[in-house]
């Protein structure tokens, strides 16, 4: 029953992506994520999509299941989109009315694009999820942090929780599958009711499985101690991460990226143009802000 | 060279005054370097008390442990032992359940895991991860992730894990219990080659008597006491013992053990089918 979900989603195909320090698709991710809040043209949406798709190309995956990541978001989207169409409040006429709903032109436009940004804010992530492994992603979390062991902040301890607590989801997730075979066979009764009903029969199978998990949290602590955990503040790693030239190729290509969204973004303040067609095109983030 | 040494050891669970379990009472052995040692001993015996004992995770009410001549006590006056891990890369310890044992999503991260705690140089840890999953047989598992495997070939990554440390003994608390009888094999052969290979000291914990002829010497634990110290062979002659301590004696040491109540006299050491078949028919010619 659980056993097909599989944990993260790496899709390896070994690509130039894929061998890409973990460190800096996770900078690249994170310089992604924050800089798609402050595009508003149509053309700033059509870059970062073109970004997208070249980069799923480059890593060799194919669209159709890069496109999957998208679904666990559509009601998401959908929701937000009927919402902004029928009650934003827009300018001039009204395209269609009736009782309080009403359709503009401006809603179209800004519903549009708030369905544009939500999945390239699924898209991107889901990139980096789909060419990192959980384990490098973990690395690269450690070595970015580890600026914060100077203000004693244990970077080392936060990086092996994670990794523990990913080494345990494929085990726990086969615990639940047991412990749910072994109700069912005394005849729990997991699948009808209402929800309530069915939140309640949770229970037994929940209970065992904190149980069982305490008691292994237990004897992986005596391992820990066992093999010598915190025995030395000079901790050695085993996985060195090492910048190579494809990185600061991509870190490059990725700034070049970044300016172009940037002055599609800045440029309408200093050359608002007049042309009606374009406007479209030009309401940023800042005319908006400032209600121009 | 004496690798482990208990002198009159006792321990006691006090979780509070009215409730004290005496769990080990007066325990006194050596183990030699290079020795292949058994410890058997029924539910509630105080094996897995022992276990702990020998790599300072327990530290004795009474008593010393020494490993290799260092106590797993603090001097006097310290809080906590200076060189308490030096003593656990010494002993290596493998516990029931391999997949409580290990921390690391892949194979290769995980047997790098000891070695990084001790701060070994990076070149070398590789060397040791190599080294380490080559001694238990697992090379072609080394980027695998463990959850596909087997219960053997897992407990023997987690072997490979603390043989990275580089221990002088390796100690097995119950560490085939859970494993099919295919599984307790493939873990019992890679000891036993670890210790005649690289001169590994092992103590196996175990309640079946049945994984006792992989090693040549037993100690029989009984409600916290030593009730017995000698070969396997001695161990079985004295059946009677096996059966007042809570264990149960190999299918093959039951049959010679019901012969003798019913009143056909075996008197030597019989190891397998085969022998038991030999001597019953010498018997039978006698008659």
């Amino acid at each position: 029953m659980l056993k097909d979900i599989s944990f993260g989603q790496y899709y390896p195909t070994g690509s130039i992506l894929h061998r890409l320090d973990p460190r800096v698709k996770l900078l690249i991710m994170l310089a992604y994520v924050i800089l798609i809040f402050f595009v508003k043209s149509y053309i700033g949406y059509i870059l970062f999509a073109l970004m997208v798709i070249s980069t799923a190309l480059i890593a060799r995956i194919p669209l159709k299941s890069l496109f999957r990541s998208v679904k666990a978001v559509i009601f998401l989207v959908l929701f937000i989109t009927i919402i902004n169409v029928f009650f934003y409040k827009g300018e001039g006429e009204a395209l269609w009315s009736w009782w309080k709903l009403a359709v503009y032109v401006d809603g179209l436009v800004f519903a549009s694009k708030m369905a544009l940004r939500l999945i390239l804010l699924v898209l991107g992530p889901a990139l980096l999820t789909y060419t990192t492994t959980p384990m490098e992603l973990t690395n690269a979390i450690e070595s970015l942090l580890s600026p914060l062991k100077l203000i004693k902040f244990p970077v080392h301890d936060l990086a092996v929780i994670m990794s523990i607590a990913m080494r345990m989801i494929p085990t726990l997730m086969d615990e639940t599958d047991r412990i749910t075979l072994a109700q069912k066979a005394r005849g729990a009764d997991l699948d009808t009711g209402n929800i309530f009903k069915r939140i309640k029969a949770m229970v037994p199978i929940l209970v065992p499985l904190f149980v069982c998990a305490f008691r292994r949290a237990d004897e992986l602590a005596l391992a820990l101690e066992s093999r010598c955990y915190d025995a030395t503040p000079n901790r050695t790693t085993y996985r060195v991460l090492k910048l190579k030239g494809r990185d600061f190729l991509f870190l490059i290509m990725f700034l070049v990226f970044m300016a172009a969204v940037i002055l599609d973004v800045a440029l309408p303040i200093y050359y608002p143009c007049d042309a009606t067609w374009i406007e479209g095109f030009y309401d940023n983030a800042f005319f908006s802000l400032f209600g121009l | 060279m004496v690798a482990i040494s208990f002198k009159n050891v006792s321990f006691t669970y006090d979780s509070d005054e009215d409730n004290v379990v005496l769990a080990l009472s007066n325990i006194s052995f050596d183990i030699h370097e290079g020795e292949f040692v058994t410890l058997c001993g029924g539910n509630g015996s105080g094996k897995s008390t022992l276990s702990k004992l020998t790599n300072g995770l327990l530290l004795p009410d009474s008593g010393s442990v020494e490993i290799f001549g260092i106590k797993t006590t603090p001097d006097e006056g310290d809080k906590k032992n200076k060189r308490i891990y030096d003593i656990r890369s010494t002993v290596g310890l493998i516990f029931q359940n391999p997949d409580n044992q290990m921390v690391a999503s892949i194979i290769e991260d995980d047997i790098a895991f000891g070695p990084e705690n001790l701060g070994v140089p990076r070149d070398e840890i590789e060397q040791r991860v190599t080294w380490a999953l080559k001694t238990v047989g697992m090379e072609e598992y080394r980027k695998h992730t463990p959850t596909k495997l087997s219960g053997g070939q897992k407990q023997r990554i987690a072997i490979a894990g603390v043989l990275a440390m580089k221990p002088k003994v390796l100690i097995l608390d119950e560490s085939t219990a859970m494993l099919d009888p295919e599984g307790r094999e493939e873990v019992l052969e890679t000891v036993k080659r670890l210790n005649e290979e690289e001169g590994i000291t092992i103590l196996h914990i175990t309640h079946n008597m049945d994984d006792c002829v992989y090693g040549d010497r037993i100690l029989v634990l009984k409600q916290g006491k030593l009730a017995f110290d000698g070969t396997p062979q001695e161990l079985f002659l004295n059946a009677d013992l096996v059966r007042t301590c809570d264990l149960e004696l190999p299918p093959i040491q039951n049959a010679v053990y019901l012969l003798n109540q019913n009143g056909i006299k075996i008197d030597d050491y019989i190891q397998d089918e085969k022998e038991l078949a030999r001597k019953l028919w010498q018997l039978k010619q006698k008659i």
